[in-house]
């Protein structure tokens, strides 16, 4: 004990700060800039102290300080002075201007550093801080909000669950739209694979989440082609260029890093609860089977307390009639979710001597969802180093190892999606049973003959506790990333490079459908493994010459090889032995498939740079590519396969002409024009094989080959074509950067313009002619964009600062035309399409019959069953547009001394949202919107014998509701499509330095932090949080929610420590 | 000098990568996946499974609606089940037909044509004028002499209904010869219907020009006479019957069987109960699925639509009932007609294991009057053709059963033409689901 307290004293003593007191008097001076001008706002403190104080307009200041210690003066834009108190009592100081503030220098295209004054095109950069600050588990997800012009998507809350970025609007109309993702020198895949059709199934990972954001040292987005066109084809989407952390030399540092974070539902969807399970105003329990919430309304409903499988509390009457029975009330369906859990811990030791340097970190990432058991672990080992051998080699090398495996809940249209049965479950039902812990009591779900304890008997769609148990699918993945390479100095004027980087990886995935799941009650297992590789290859030769004193020329040459192979081995296993063993050698029917796809380019690329006079800058750049996916595999010729884009920015420094003044600190106009070419969206669009044959009806699973032992293919419906040119996109893009008051404000505004023509895409072609589509040169895509971001230290006190920083962007895509005759081109998400003239990616289906005013017109022939409705459209037409108008980020630091709070609040205004979840569910009746059954009320619009205005009382009822074919499961959309727009508090994060008031010797940093995601969330949107796309990342249908699992809403504790 | 070897080393090897450019690219793009040709027996199987399964799926359920013999109770089908339907919904059966059935028999057909293999070719103009039929009973105008060409014509025109009911007469009469031909060195196998056996698909050609000249009878009344001449020499039997055997696994079974496995949103119409109980048909209890709201929730118990359930796509009870009715609008004796009715019924009920039965039920006065009219074939072929898309034809033709508009409105007379080939080929005629085929002069 004594020995305890004795080091719990010696710990407090070397804490303790001692603090010597002297004799204190008051110093005063003027602070000048370099012309000598009187320097107002300058903040002086007292080194070591908590004193500070501020020079007044005319530059003067006062300070209360003691001989020996030191005053140190900072000012935006000027270097740091520190001035030691000797026995003086005045002190003018002059302040420098720091060319290093203007000098900030970002990562431009193949990793060469540039100064952001000298780039012509617009690149935005997020450093570590923020990254940290995101609190987002992947390194994607951190920069949502963060940089104008980048719209991320997550898919949803669960566990694992990927997001997709697009950069300033989309360039193709079916081929991927997502921004390329280059770390360290070396592209990086960022796919999703689909096991399953996008709207079903799970939502999976994208494969950039393999990349741990604490090993981020920054991330650079270059919006423009003008960045990419060095990149190759997909460039063309904008790039993401991330940077590691690297060793510095110096004293070995230690990070740890610890952060623990819980995660509830932030909104659940609107039901009714007034109506109980059956059928026209009559209770039918489980056991019946009844789909529908239409039973009677609960004002009068007792459970009579009768030994009931079904209810623990009985079955439901209407009435008390002995007066003891117990009052009827809904179940909560809702409960079944919990909180979620997320640590993360990673370990990184980095350091270096003369000539070495070396970083190495091990993080571990676990994610438990909000759904019991969905739950996804991240592990990554992450190595790099460099070593300067001699004055003029060096080499280097990175490598990162990433093992993920996740446990995955069913979700979307699926008998067994999890959203599906829960919200389908009428308010009278239980999936739990009663009890708390029901995900792992199996007699919640199931009886004990192994039938399912669901609402409709055993039949209908899986309880979600058996979907959590007996359907999951569970994937891992192993990954390696790495990249070796060198560097040469010949001279100052010729420089050799290389890197030599890979991408590999397995994603080894198991979906499990226990015998008994309404999916298929034989049971089902699938094998779906995927093989992923590539290789990334770079030789560059580059250097510069100063040709005068004002004129500087840089150049690059160099080439890219690159190589991708993907397979994919599918095994289905179907009628499964033994229940609960999930392994494929349980089943007695099993169908394979294994699919290669193989791409190669070689590019061949140069860039010149002008520099002239630190005023004027040029860069041009051209590259010539070879693309293996234009190649005709019957007649192979290498021009076929070739495109050639240029480049051209301009970036004018004005302020270098108009010179510097207290207002204008800095002034930029940017000009750049580029193209960009792309092949086909995938491997072998030039050519017709034939396909293993796959019958269908649209409502059923169907038929795949072989049949019965027999072997049967079909031709391939999408018909290829062996004229294939490749498709550009030219884009021009003029900008303004600013920085005004001494650098204390600086803004950035820019416009872009971008056409993507002679798309490739597979064309859909009426069937009459005997295919489905084929891949043409067709169609054209028309971006109009602009971006302004705002920068302001607003207040920047000594010990208080604020600053704000605001991102806006409103960008949107034409689709100009598609193909000759081609009126819609449908992505995905069941009603999202691209149609001709419109923002891409329309929302398109049915709609209400209407007159030529637009007026909605209503059946009025009182024989018909639909008397006093709406009538159906038969051609359906666009009914929504999930392109937002603009979205807005306001990113707000304030600083008080060690102690900072920054939140970033996302603004997204329009931009609408197909709720299929409600559309089903109002024909179900669990929908909050078919509360009102049983009332009447006059539908808006005009009848449809003479044109009058309407007068019909219509019976809202059930007939309405789930039959009128304008409704649940119906053919019209139109009123099932909804706003998505939303303001929410996307991170809130409040740390402290706790470096100073510790003062160890031991520790060079530590801090502890609290954060938020989503804390506030206010949209007009009644379903789950909009920020939700079913169809996943690597889709380009967004704006679909049919029974998407939720998003989240998350607070947590870290703690960063350094030595 | 160090410097130099290096630099020229660099350019050397970027100079031979640009040699080697093309050994690097070449073949990469050759599609390692799918075969680029395929035996005429790999597309036969496909083609028929198709057309059978798009027969046995919408085509069926869709007409039982119309019908009666069915109702849609839950979801999509609900709507339908009161005729709300829209252009999109018929895209599949469309897109089954154009492409899964008739261009990949066209191919079949082509290839073995120029390789002298007459069977094949015989047996995909059978299946072809099948579907030309089916097509064109449910759409009237389709496009056929523009169709079928890819990306050279991408708006074909629509041929007249008249003009493909001739090419049907004329692709089967050829297939008869090709069939009657020799094999060319190769014998048909991945044969579901018939096993290769082309006896009976000749039969099958008179089967499908009997029904083609019924369909047409209102138009002319001597196309009753060439449909009594095509009966003649089609089936002798319900053992000749053209139909199509799915499986017992689940990913070989029948249409409706899976359509009750995934949706069940379907189930026995109570019109049609009515109907059958009114004449004590026993065949009642194994249409009905015992009287469950949805066929979903009795999937293996109910015995008709079984997991392997052989969908009919021409059969001789339905020839049976085709002649009673030819022999009435050409004046046929009253023998002659209670003949095939019989025939037709006895058929039917032992094609269900109901022969024990057809002696009680045929004695019934109501079953058997007097004077067989119209009346009783068409309710009895009504009977027998339970969810059997030629119910729809026949009803339209004949308008026997008297049946209640399920909307309170009208019954539909024929199919929306599908959005896809609305909006992707402007020489589509407009239609709504009340106009009525070029046939239907009823």
């Amino acid at each position: 004990m004594k020995t305890h307290s004795n080091v719990i004293l010696t710990l407090f003593l070397a804490f303790v700060v001692h603090v010597a007191v002297a004799q204190e008097k008051t110093i005063s001076g003027t602070v000048t800039d370099q012309a000598g001008l009187p320097l107002p706002g300058v903040n002086i403190v007292v080194l070591g102290t908590t004193s500070g104080s501020q020079t007044d307009f005319d530059g003067n200041y006062s300070i209360k300080a003691s001989e020996g210690q030191t005053l140190l003066f900072t000012y935006i834009g000027q270097k740091d002075v520190r001035q030691n108190i000797g026995s003086d009592t005045t002190y003018n100081v002059q302040m420098e201007d720091d060319a290093q503030a203007l000098q900030e220098v970002v990562v431009t295209a193949l990793g060469v550093q540039k100064e952001t004054r000298a780039v012509g095109y617009a690149v935005q950069s997020v450093g570590a801080e923020t990254i940290s600050q995101s609190n987002a588990t992947d390194a994607l997800s951190a920069l949502t909000g963060q940089a104008a012009g980048v719209q991320i998507t997550s898919a949803s809350g669960s566990a694992g669950a990927g997001s997709r970025i697009v950069i300033r609007g989309q360039t193709s109309l079916s081929g991927n739209n997502q921004a390329l993702m280059i770390v360290d020198g070396v592209r990086v895949n960022n796919d999703q694979f689909a096991s399953e059709d996008r709207v079903a199934g799970v939502a999976g990972s994208n494969r950039g989440m393999d990349i741990n954001p604490a090993d981020i040292e920054s991330i650079n987005v270059l919006k423009g082609a003008g960045a990419a066109a060095l990149y190759g084809v997909e460039g063309g989407n904008g790039v993401i260029v991330i940077t590691t952390k690297k060793g510095k030399a110096g004293k070995m540092k230690v990070n740890i890093r610890s952060n623990i974070t819980f995660a509830d539902v932030n909104k659940y969807p609107e039901l009714q609860t007034t109506f109980v399970q059956g059928l026209n105003g009559v209770w039918a329990g489980p056991e019946t089977g009844t789909f529908g919430s239409w039973g009677p309304s609960s004002e009068n409903l007792y459970w009579d307390g009768s030994d009931y499988a079904y209810d623990k509390n009985g079955r439901i009457v209407e009435g008390n009639l002995t007066g003891n029975l117990k009052k009827y009330e809904p179940y909560d369906v809702f409960e079944v979710f919990k909180t979620g859990v997320t640590t993360e811990n990673s370990l990184s030791i980095s350091g270096g001597g003369e000539n070495t340097t070396f970083r190495m970190s091990y993080s571990k990432m676990t994610e438990k969802g909000v759904i019991p058991k969905n739950d996804f672990t991240r592990n990554t080992l992450n190595f790099s180093g460099s070593a300067q051998i001699n004055e003029r080699f060096s080499v280097n090398l990175s490598g990162t190892y990433t093992n993920s495996d996740a446990y995955r809940i069913q979700q979307g249209s699926n008998i067994s999606g999890f959203m599906l049965g829960l919200l389908r479950t009428p308010p009278s039902f239980d999936n739990s049973n009663g009890f708390d812990n029901a995900v792992d009591e199996v007699s919640a779900y199931e009886f004990e003959d192994g039938s399912q304890r669901n609402y409709r008997g055993g039949g209908g769609y899986d309880n979600p506790y058996w979907i959590i148990n007996n359907a999951p699918r569970t994937d891992e993945v192993n990954r390696f990333v790495g990249s070796v390479g060198f560097n040469y100095k010949f001279t100052d004027w010729l420089n050799l490079a290389g890197n030599i980087g890979v991408d590999a990886y397995s994603d080894d995935r198991v979906q499990f459908f226990d015998i008994g799941s309404r999916t298929n009650v034989a049971g089902t297992i699938i094998l779906d493994n995927y093989n992923y590789r590539h290789t990334d290859n770079y030789f560059n030769l580059n250097g510069n010459v100063d040709l005068s004193d004002k004129l500087n020329f840089g150049y690059l040459i160099g080439t890219n090889i690159y190589s991708e192979r993907v397979t994919e081995t599918y095994v289905q296993g179907d009628e499964l032995g033994i229940k609960g063993f999930n392994n494929i050698t349980n089943a007695s029917s099993i169908q394979s498939d294994y699919d290669i796809s193989r791409e190669k380019n070689i590019g061949f690329y140069g860039q010149l740079d002008f520099e002239y006079d630190r005023t004027l800058y040029l860069t041009l750049t051209a590259r010539q590519d070879y693309l293996s996916t234009l190649e005709d595999p019957n007649d192979f010729k290498l021009d076929n396969l070739s495109l050639f884009y240029p480049s051209a920015s301009l970036g004018f420094v004005f302020s270098e002409v108009t010179g510097t003044s207290d207002f204008l600190s800095f002034g930029k106009l940017r000009a750049s024009w580029a193209q960009v070419g792309a092949g086909a969206p995938s491997a072998y669009a030039t050519s017709t094989a034939y396909e293993v044959a796959d019958i269908g009806d649209g409502w059923t699973t169907g038929i795949t080959f072989p049949f019965d032992g027999m072997a049967g293919f079909q031709i391939n419906d999408d018909l290829g074509n062996n004229e294939l040119k490749p498709s550009t996109v030219t884009s021009e893009e003029i900008g303004l950067d600013l920085r005004l008051f001494r650098n204390r404000l600086s803004l950035d505004f820019a416009y872009y313009h971008r056409l993507a023509e002679d798309q490739i895409l597979a064309v859909p072609i009426a069937n009459s002619t005997g295919f489905n589509s084929s891949f043409l040169n067709s169609g054209e895509l028309e971006t109009n964009g602009y971006e302004a971001t705002l920068n302001a230290k607003i207040i920047d006190g000594p010990n208080f600062k604020y600053n704000l920083g605001i991102n806006f962007d409103k960008s949107e895509t034409i689709v100009n035309t598609l193909a000759e005759g081609v009126e819609s081109q449908y992505l995905g998400g069941f009603v999202i399409s691209n149609i001709p003239g419109e923002r891409f990616g329309q929302i398109y289906g049915g709609a209400f019959l209407r007159d030529d005013d637009g007026n909605v017109i209503i059946d009025d022939n009182p024989e018909s069953l639909n008397y006093g409705y709406q009538i159906a459209d038969p051609q359906q037409r666009i009914v929504g547009d999930p392109t937002p108008d603009f979205t807005l980020g306001f990113n707000n630091t304030f600083t008080y001394k060690d102690l900072t709070l920054n939140f970033l609040l996302e603004w997204k205004e329009g931009g609408d949202m197909w709720n299929g979840t409600d559309w089903a569910l109002t024909w179900v009746g669990t929908a909050k919107i078919t509360e009102d059954r049983g009332s009447t009320r006059i539908i808006e619009g005009v009848k449809q014998s003479d044109g009058s205005v309407n007068d019909i009382p219509a019976e809202i009822n059930e007939y309405f509701y789930r039959s009128s074919g304008l409704n649940g499961f119906g053919n019209v959309d139109e009123h099932f499509v909804q706003d998505a727009s939303w303001v929410r508090l996307r991170t809130l994060n409040l740390s402290y330095d706790l470096t100073n008031t510790i003062k160890s010797e031991f520790f060079d940093n530590i801090s502890v932090t609290f954060t938020g995601n989503n804390l506030f969330l206010s949209t007009p949107y009644t379903g789950v949080d909009p920020e939700s796309s079913l169809t996943g990342a690597a889709s380009n249908a967004q704006g679909v929610d049919y029974f998407n699992n939720p998003g989240t809403k998350s607070y947590g504790f870290g703690i960063n420590l350094t030595f | 000098m160090k410097k130099n070897i290096l630099f020229k080393g660099f350019l050397l090897s970027l100079l031979s990568l640009s040699l080697s450019c093309e050994d690097f690219l070449e073949d990469t793009n050759e599609n390692p996946n799918d075969p680029v040709s395929v035996s005429p027996s790999a597309l036969l199987t496909p083609a028929e499974l198709t057309l059978a399964y798009t027969y046995g799926a919408n085509f069926s359920r869709w007409s039982g609606f119309f019908v009666q013999h069915v109702e849609g109770v839950a979801r999509q089908q609900a709507g339908f089940n009161s005729y709300n339907f829209a252009g999109s919904n018929f895209d599949t059966d469309w897109s089954n037909l154009y492409v899964d059935v008739l261009e990949n028999l066209n191919i079949m057909i082509e290839n073995s044509a120029e390789n002298g293999y007459n069977h094949y070719v015989g047996i995909g103009q059978t299946l072809k004028a099948y579907t030309l039929m089916l097509m064109t009973d449910y759409w009237n105008s389709i496009p056929y002499t523009e169709a079928f060409t890819g990306v050279e014509i991408l708006q074909p025109a629509f041929d007249s209904q008249a003009s493909i009911y001739t090419e049907i007469h004329s692709l089967l009469a050829s297939a008869r010869s090709n069939l009657s031909a020799g094999d060319g060195g190769l014998s048909i196998s991945g044969d579901v219907i018939y096993s290769g056996d082309t006896s009976l698909w000749i039969k099958g050609t008179h089967a499908i020009d009997a029904r083609a000249y019924l369909h047409q009878g209102l138009l002319n009344n001597s196309n009753y006479t060439a449909a009594l001449n095509s009966i003649n020499s089609a089936f002798d039997s319900s053992a000749e019957d053209m139909t199509f055997q799915f499986g017992t696994g689940a990913t070989t079974a029948a249409p409706w069987y899976q359509f009750n496995r995934d949706r069940g949103d379907i189930g026995f119409n109570t019109t049609f109960g009515e109907a059958l109980a009114a004449y004590s048909d026993p065949r009642l209890d194994i249409y009905d699925g015992d009287g469950s709201s949805l066929f979903g929730d009795v999937l293996d118990e109910h015995e008709f639509f079984v997991i392997n359930q052989a969908v009919e796509l021409t059969t001789y009870t339905e020839l049976m009932f085709a002649k009673a009715e030819a022999l009435i609008a050409t004046g046929g004796s009253q023998a002659a007609i209670s003949e095939a009715y019989l025939a037709g019924i006895e058929s039917s009920f032992s094609s269900l294991g109901l022969e024990a039965e057809y002696d009680t039920y045929i004695a019934q006065a109501s079953v058997t009057p007097a004077t067989i009219t119209l009346e009783e074939v068409m309710t009895q072929k009504w009977f027998a053709l339970y969810a059997n898309p030629e119910s729809f034809t026949d009803w339209r033709r004949t308008g026997i059963p008297e049946l209640e508009p399920n909307n309170g409105v009208a019954i539909p007379t024929r199919w929306l033409y599908p959005q896809t080939e609305v909006e992707l080929n402007t020489n589509t005629p407009t239609a709504t689901l009340t106009d009525k085929v070029d046939w239907d002069t009823n």
